[in-house]
């Protein structure tokens, strides 16, 4: 974890991190890039499946499982029952989930300034 | 030390054809390799070849060969494709009588058949093959329509043993999108059946390359405003070489980019889990995985680790899932919200004047919160230009389906003031539910097959 005394600060993801999402049948897949360790340390007690399931709302019906790959600071999100029937059979207006990373970008959590502003599209 | 230097050439049914060509132009490419199929793609395919059993590969492959044969044979170039779709031999045959009819000859297509299990179903059944779906765990026996489409995903095996003929173009059916890749450097550098790393880091080069602009600056969140020239994006390409290095690069000189950050972006697309990606060459484990960037476009790929092949082989089938009709209208500042709001409650009620069946239907606010759901505020009215209603109904019975339709045209006139969007705006189609479940391997023996068509 990042020292303590850092300044923390509540910010939104889209300010820090990369993401991607796809689908595969009825469920998507988002990956969070973070640029840094410290920034990467933050998120794995701020963005819990839990969490993600409850921004998310009734888009994703199932549930959210987290994976890790830490050479690249990622996690990845897996939702289950979240596309109202997938790809082919989906009405939705995003029916491959491709937008769901930027709806997960909305979301704003407590990250250590210091290294989150390293992110190279922080100041954007 | 030896080395083979493959590219993307297509990302999906409906590509552009300009990142092969320019591909080509660039040169230095030992194969291209198309993936046209998508899970839904065989479902367009099935629909091509009920009316035409000549048909069912996609349709824009001869055409696109045509224009590249000439410079892939000068430059020894040779290409993979998926895009034979459900009748690869009739794609083979059409792009050898396309060439023919334009004048280049010499021309030799190798052709992969036997993923078509429609036929074997019932014979799989009766031996009590499980064939229920593996997601919902709905049973094979209780379907009460047969499917339209049934599909084995194949390997990259089935693409060597095309490419021992010398062939100018391989053409499959439903191999999978990274064998595409595995195929042609397993072949060149002679693996060892079970050098499981390395054939794992060729699964996963070919992940990195299928998804063309994607896995070069198209569709990247970091710093975006920043990739110069995506009108001329180059798809990426990567030297694998004998001891296992990889590098990831693009044709010099064309738009996009290649960095770690991009790569990384594509590189856990769509894989679930990191240390289990399966496919029927074997089952990768990314999790330890690493990119650095070594140059300007230049990215070297670390830490693949792969286990043996798996004893199953995904079987994936299309049902006819019924129909959907949408329609939509847009409603112009002030009030464009509210009016919205309130033609959603006129639709409901001539829905049910008319009787109008629907197992499901959605209203979104185009312009508001139709991508971003439950996850987007609603800005305040005034602040609103414009809103698109867009309403998407899913039924059993096409006749509702098309009097949904009929709804719309109205509205424009019988509603609220200041409208416009009608021209396009209603669409009726008929919707696809998939099937996947898993099959013994052994299945499959003697069941695949390589031909030849050259002139």
């Amino acid at each position: 974890m990042p020292n303590a005394s850092e300044v923390w600060e509540v910010l939104p993801l889209y300010r820090v991190v990369q993401a991607r999402s796809g689908d595969k049948g009825d469920a998507v897949d988002i990956s969070v890039f973070s640029p840094n360790k410290e920034v990467h340390e933050a998120l794995r007690v701020e963005l819990t499946p839990e969490r993600v399931k409850a921004h998310f709302g009734d888009y994703v019906k199932g549930s959210v499982s987290r994976f890790e790959v830490p050479n690249l600071f990622a996690f990845k999100f897996v939702c289950k029952d979240a596309l109202g029937g997938g790809g082919a059979g989906s009405l939705r207006s995003d029916n491959l989930g491709k937008s769901f990373s930027a709806n997960l970008l909305r979301m704003s959590v407590n990250l250590p300034v210091k290294f989150a502003s390293q992110s190279k599209i922080f100041s954007r | 030390m030896r080395s083979v230097n493959v590219a993307c050439g297509q990302g999906f049914y409906g590509d552009s054809l300009r990142p092969s060509l320019r591909a080509l132009e660039i040169g230095g490419i030992d194969y291209l390799c198309f993936d046209a199929l998508a899970e839904l793609t065989l479902a367009i395919l099935s629909k091509d070849r009920s009316r035409n059993p000549e048909m069912g590969y996609t349709k824009d492959l001869p055409d696109m060969m045509l224009q590249l044969l000439p410079m892939a044979k000068k430059n020894g170039t040779k290409i993979i494709t998926n895009g034979g779709g459900l009748n690869p031999s009739a794609a083979a045959k059409a792009i050898v009588e396309l060439a023919k009819k334009n004048g280049i000859n010499g021309v030799k297509v190798a052709y992969v058949e036997g993923d078509d299990v429609l036929g074997a179903l019932d014979d799989w059944q009766k031996q009590g093959v499980n064939l229920d779906d593996y997601d919902s765990g709905d049973k094979f026996s209780e379907l009460t329509e047969s499917p339209i489409f049934a599909n084995i995903y194949l390997g990259a095996d089935t693409i060597c043993d095309a490419l021992k003929f010398n062939p100018d173009i391989v053409v499959t059916g439903r191999t999978t999108d990274t064998a595409a890749y595995l195929a042609p450097i397993m072949a060149e550098l002679n693996f060892a059946h079970d050098d499981w790393d390395k054939i794992a880091t060729a699964i996963v080069v070919g992940h990195l390359l299928e998804c063309g602009g994607q896995g070069a600056g198209g569709n990247f969140s970091g710093d975006w405003w920043n990739v110069e020239n995506l009108h001329d994006i180059g798809y990426p390409t990567a030297r694998f070489f004998e001891d296992g290095r990889v590098i990831i690069s693009k044709p010099k000189g064309t738009g996009g980019r290649i960095s770690r950050d991009v790569l990384k972006e594509q590189l856990l697309y769509e894989i679930h889990d990191p240390t289990c990606y399966i496919v029927p060459d074997v089952i990768v484990d990314m999790s330890q995985v690493d990119l650095i960037d070594i140059g300007e476009d230049e990215v070297e790929l670390f830490g693949i680790k792969g286990r043996p092949a798996p004893e199953s082989l995904k079987l994936i089938m299309g049902l006819p899932g019924g129909w959907m009709a949408s329609g939509q209208v847009s409603f112009s500042w002030p009030y464009a919200m509210e009016k919205a709001e309130k033609t959603v409650d006129i639709i409901k009620n001539r829905m049910a004047t008319e009787n109008i069946q629907c197992d499901d239907i959605i209203f979104e606010y185009v312009g508001v919160n139709s991508i971003g759901g439950p996850t987007a505020p609603i800005p305040p009215e005034e602040m609103v230009n414009e809103v698109m209603l867009k309403v998407s109904m899913s039924c059993k019975e096409q006749k509702d389906a098309v009097e949904f339709r009929k709804l719309f045209p109205p509205l424009y006139i019988n509603t609220f003031p200041f409208v416009g969007g009608l021209r396009g705006a209603l669409h009726v189609g008929s919707l696809l539910n998939q099937w996947s479940c898993l099959v013994p391997r052994t299945l499959m023996a003697g069941k695949v097959n390589t031909n030849v068509v050259e002139f």
